[in-house]
């Protein structure tokens, strides 16, 4: 490839050229060193919606974004959490290194707030993660939050217990557990090598 | 120049030599100096927004017949005048159109005015028609008379009202000066009698019999009174006549009450007609805005509450309530948390008039920030966004969580309206689930598809405040792969699901 036309390709982020052009920005990085190895970026991606579907809550689905939701706190930078399924246990956050100060909990009373809250908190520079359990989103409304994390340069993770063909989320992981652990299979992320799946070893 | 000069040496001998002495100097040793701003065409302008565009006037009582009190500009040219009773203006000009005075209305009006002239100055005072600040102590603040007078001229240019100004150290010279529409600044005491000596005697507020008294005597203007004896003159035309004439020329102090501003907000805005068109209430709320930001301004204060009342047809008046987390006096920010109130809340009837109602405010401290701290720079950011999301969400809906210390699960733990304390390092020594169930779910009989997977852990304790618990805790999976937190209550020998490990 000339050269021009390489570096062209290499500073625009709005053009995938597969693993070769791979943009070398770094990511948040995860906290798991075999997930960051298969990740583009080596870590979540910046500015960028997550979608995860597990098929139930309380196999590691959190702690998968334990570390990286720790150093963010850690920081200075804000995490929010809206809609959560249960009660975040803050006793088990303190010890997973989140600071409370700056972990906020939206429950919002009415289904149809949750996309318009975590939009808000998306566009906010100060905010580093933005977990929600929306239920379910229409694809537009996955493609207005893609562009509040694109413009507030956080990552927002969407949490879904059902499969759904194609979305509009920069990365897709399918959530699955393990014999001693969680299963992270990659569904669809920037520079893909196709299905990739890792297996964590969780506490 | 040269009839000032002639005029001083008799000043000296008639009037009588104590009123000669200083006034007392104020308590900073500086001697006052007073500005007045008197609005001639009020009672006009208050009834109208556009005054010149037909011949009409303001009418007010007097000895039972009504007289003019101010007359619109094709009117004048008609040779309709002040103080002219209204059936010679009548003759004068047959398309007049009269309006009552309403004195309510050019208070009011004056009151505004007040509350805004208390940045020039501490002391303002009301009079008929005029405001009187003392400036002699706002001087410095504002770099001289000459700033001070252009910053006021400059401010009161985009109000819809014609003002005179004038500067005096007597603030009946002042008040004389502005009321003669003389643009002058006197700000020496021995300059009063020169420059106060040109007007005519008629500008006085005097009675009528005084009045007509003045004239017989052959007097014309005000230096013709200088020169008169001050014991005939009180013979002639009473002791309060003389009063006057001191306080004039600030041979004598004048006491004067300060004006003080309301303690609390309220502004209203009426709807030609009803409606409930969103576009035209915004619009209302957002003229009214500007007000109640400038009223906090000027007394340094903020506001964590704030109503908009409606007031409707045949229907009680409904009212929209708002609050911030922070004190704020952000015009911007309480623009979009009202509009964020109007996304969700729909109006109950078509609206007449709405009022702003502040009642509540705090001392501000707005615009400190820490120095040292840099990662707390965007907080004012962050607060407005969290403002932004109660009032949509409701109070309830926004929070932290914090930490108690307590050795039972469920009691370990709070939600927080505001960002709780950094915790002290907790010393737990085994693992708690990330999820925590809102109560305990019974197992029954889905217990034989768990399998444990940790050692037992006993919580127990509790009977001093009544809920006492025993029970041994576990972690385990089941068949889906979740990762369970659970315990045998041994009181009851139950096994429940108290949390996940998400």
């Amino acid at each position: 490839m000339k050269e021009p036309l390489k570096k062209l390709l290499n500073n625009n982020q709005l053009i995938w050229c597969g693993e070769r052009c791979a943009p070398t920005r770094r990511g948040l990085p995860t906290g798991y060193a075999a997930l960051d190895a298969i990740l583009p970026e080596a870590g979540w991606l910046r500015g960028a919606l997550i979608e995860v579907i597990s098929p139930q809550w309380g196999i590691g689905e959190i702690e998968l974004f334990l570390p990286a939701m720790a150093a963010a706190t850690q920081a200075n930078k804000q995490l929010v959490w809206i809609a959560t399924p249960y009660t975040p246990y803050p006793p088990a956050l303190v010890s997973g290194g989140i600071s409370l100060r700056h972990l906020l909990v939206l429950r919002p009373p009415r289904h149809q707030d949750i996309p318009w809250a975590m939009e808000t908190v998306l566009r906010q520079r100060r905010c580093a993660m933005v977990l929600a359990w929306p239920g379910r989103l229409i694809s537009k409304t996955v493609r207005r939050l893609q562009l509040a994390a694109e413009a507030g340069g956080g990552v927002g993770v969407l949490f879904h217990s059902e499969h759904r063909d194609s979305s509009f989320a920069a990365t897709r992981l399918l959530l699955k557990p393990g014999k001693s652990g969680l299963q992270v299979t990659i569904l669809k992320s920037r520079a893909t090598r196709g299905r990739q799946t890792v297996a964590l070893t969780l506490h | 120049m040269s009839e000032s000069a002639a005029a001083a040496p008799l000043q000296h001998s008639l009037f009588s030599p104590q009123s000669r002495v200083d006034p007392e100097p104020s308590a900073t040793g500086r001697s006052l100096l007073w500005m007045s701003l008197f609005f001639p065409r009020l009672s006009l302008e208050v009834l109208e927004a556009d005054v010149d565009a037909r011949p009409w006037a303001v009418t007010d009582e007097a000895h039972g017949k009504p007289i003019v009190q101010a007359a619109s500009q094709p009117a004048r040219k008609m040779g309709v005048e002040r103080g002219m009773a209204l059936t010679a203006a009548y003759a004068l000009c047959p398309e007049l159109q009269a309006e009552p005075r309403d004195r309510s209305a050019e208070q009011a009006c004056l009151t505004d005015l007040a509350d805004a002239a208390m940045q020039y100055s501490s002391m303002v005072s009301l009079e008929p028609q005029a405001l009187l600040l003392e400036v002699g102590a706002s001087l410095k603040l504002f770099g001289g008379l000459q700033a001070l007078y252009e910053r006021v001229e400059g401010d009161l240019r985009q109000q819809p009202y014609e003002v005179e100004i004038a500067v005096a150290p007597s603030p009946q010279a002042a008040l004389l000066l502005a009321r003669c529409a003389m643009q002058t600044c006197i700000t020496e005491r021995t300059a009063l009698r020169a420059e106060l000596g040109r007007l005519p005697l008629a500008v006085l507020p005097v009675s009528e019999k005084q009045a007509t008294l003045l004239g017989r005597m052959g007097l014309r203007e005000l230096r013709d009174l200088w020169r008169l004896p001050r014991a005939g003159l009180i013979k002639r035309l009473g002791l309060e006549f003389i009063d006057y004439l001191d306080r004039l020329l600030c041979d004598k102090p004048e006491l004067r009450l300060s004006h003080k501003s309301a303690a609390s907000f309220s502004a209203s805005w009426h709807f030609p007609q009803e409606t409930e068109n969103l576009t035209f209430i915004l619009y209302g709320i957002e003229q009214l805005l500007p007000r109640l930001v400038n009223f906090m301004r000027l007394r340094e204060l903020a506001l964590n509450r704030l109503q908009v009342v409606f007031y409707h047809q045949d229907q009680q008046a409904s009212r929209l309530e708002l609050g911030t987390r922070q004190l704020c006096r952000d015009e911007t920010h309480l623009s979009t948390l009202i509009r964020e109130r109007f996304n969700q809340e729909k109006l109950s009837a078509p609206v007449l008039e709405l009022v702003l109602l502040a009642e509540e405010f705090h001392p501000a401290v707005i615009g400190n920030q820490s120095l040292f701290a840099p990662g707390e720079e965007q907080d004012t950011d962050w607060q407005q966004v969290l403002d932004q999301l109660q009032t949509r969400l409701g109070e309830e809906a926004v929070c932290h969580l914090q930490l108690r210390d307590e050795h039972r699960p469920e009691y370990a733990w709070a939600y927080a309206p505001t960002r709780p304390a950094e915790p002290k390092t907790h010393g737990l020594l085994t693992r708690r689930p990330l999820w925590l169930m809102s109560q305990p779910q019974r197992l029954g009989s889905g217990l034989k598809e768990i399998q444990l997977t940790s050692e037992m852990e006993r919580i127990e304790g509790g009977w001093w405040d009544g809920f006492d618990v025993r029970r041994d805790y576990y972690r385990a999976r089941d068949r889906h792969g979740r990762r369970l937190w659970l315990f045998r209550n041994l009181q009851d020998g139950e096994w429940y699901l108290q949390g996940l490990f998400g």
